[in-house]
């Protein structure tokens, strides 16, 4: 029996269970992205910084708006957990692998993530704030070893993250 | 002379017991501020999160500490302990906050119900005091030791609270059942 027959449908929408969509998302966008901080980022953009809410084009024309945002904020939430519970040298490893992705050197990254902080706007809207803040300092310290071993020379490895920017 | 010393001595120690309770409040409260620098605070959306136990873990890992020692950079080291010290506290006062909640809840819950089990209750508010004392114990020594050598007893902290926090909903849920009249699932 096919689950598509056993679903009502509303204003034209299936009405099926966020897991459905969710699952939909990991194997057809999420499975795609090469590592969990690409994807955390990747879920991050999806999300209107005004309003909290989540737009995945595919998703919503597949099932609803309102399901697509329900099921990137669970993707968001879940994938956000993962990597709050990596370890340092597991964390490194993938800021490493999305530098390789991004094209830029990993040493531009690096300083740049340490002055600008923009891993900070992948943090999701409802969540422990000691996960919160576990993976801010982890990301910070992964940064700072990664600097380290770009260049042993480098008194203080974690010194760009200190820096205060204007307005700040 | 003896009624003198006696009385002073008294004095002096409700002053002491003052001052550690101002000293509390005020770290309580440095601890509830640096909470809500992210929009993750609880005390916006209304909800509150157990730390999974994998997150507690991490927060005092030595795995990570050793990997830190490797690098034998004595910045990183300062950092990685700093870091881990400030999350480490953030925890213990979260799940000393939160338990103290659900306590509370408890409380309230057991004035309202018909049967009360004391074996039972007794059992909770010694776990409860014994988690108190734990969540004490470790602030000194996250403070004096430093997380990575405190994971053994970090994860028995986090699972008295999982325990005391899965007695309340039990209790809360019978007690619901009870006064309905509809059974609960065990």
């Amino acid at each position: 029996m096919s689950t598509r027959n056993s679903h009502e449908t509303y204003a034209g929408f299936e009405l099926v269970p966020v897991r459905d969509v969710y699952e939909d998302l990991l194997r057809r966008t999420l499975s795609k992205i090469s590592s969990d901080l690409a994807r955390l980022i990747f879920i991050a953009s999806t999300r209107d910084y005004n309003t909290g809410t989540y737009h995945h084009e595919g998703l919503a024309s597949r099932f609803s708006p309102e399901k697509a945002s329900e099921a990137l904020e669970l993707a968001h939430t879940e994938i956000f957990k993962q990597l709050a519970a990596y370890s340092l040298e597991a964390l490194v490893e993938e800021i490493e692998i999305y530098a390789c992705a991004s094209r830029e050197s990993a040493a531009t990254i690096v300083r740049t993530w340490q002055i600008l902080e923009p891993y900070r706007v992948t943090v999701p809207l409802r969540l422990n704030p000691t996960i919160v803040h576990v993976f801010v300092s982890n990301i910070r310290l992964a940064l700072a070893i990664l600097r380290h071993r770009q260049n042993p020379e480098v008194v203080d490895p974690s010194a760009a993250s200190r820096l205060q920017l204007p307005g700040q | 002379m003896i009624g003198l010393i006696s009385a002073l001595t008294v004095g002096l120690l409700l002053l002491i017991a003052l001052v550690v309770f101002a000293l509390r409040q005020e770290s309580t409260a440095r601890g509830i501020h640096s909470i809500s620098e992210f929009p993750g605070d609880p005390r916006h959306s209304g909800e509150f999160e157990v730390c999974p136990p994998e997150l507690v873990a991490r927060i005092f890992s030595r795995e990570d500490w050793e990997l830190i020692l490797q690098t034998q950079s004595p910045c990183l080291e300062r950092l990685f302990l700093q870091e881990r010290k400030r999350i480490a506290l953030l925890w213990v006062r979260q799940t000393s906050r939160d338990i103290r909640q659900v306590m509370r809840n408890h409380t309230e819950a057991a004035k309202q119900a018909a049967d009360i089990r004391f074996r039972t209750e007794l059992s909770l508010f010694l776990m409860y005091i014994e988690l108190l004392l734990m969540c004490e114990t470790l602030l000194l020594l996250i403070t004096t030791v430093g997380p990575p050598r405190l994971e053994r007893i970090a994860s028995y902290v986090h699972e008295l609270s999982r325990q005391i926090s899965y007695a309340h909903e039990a209790f809360a849920r019978s007690s619901a059942g009870a006064a309905t009249g509809i059974p609960t699932s065990p």
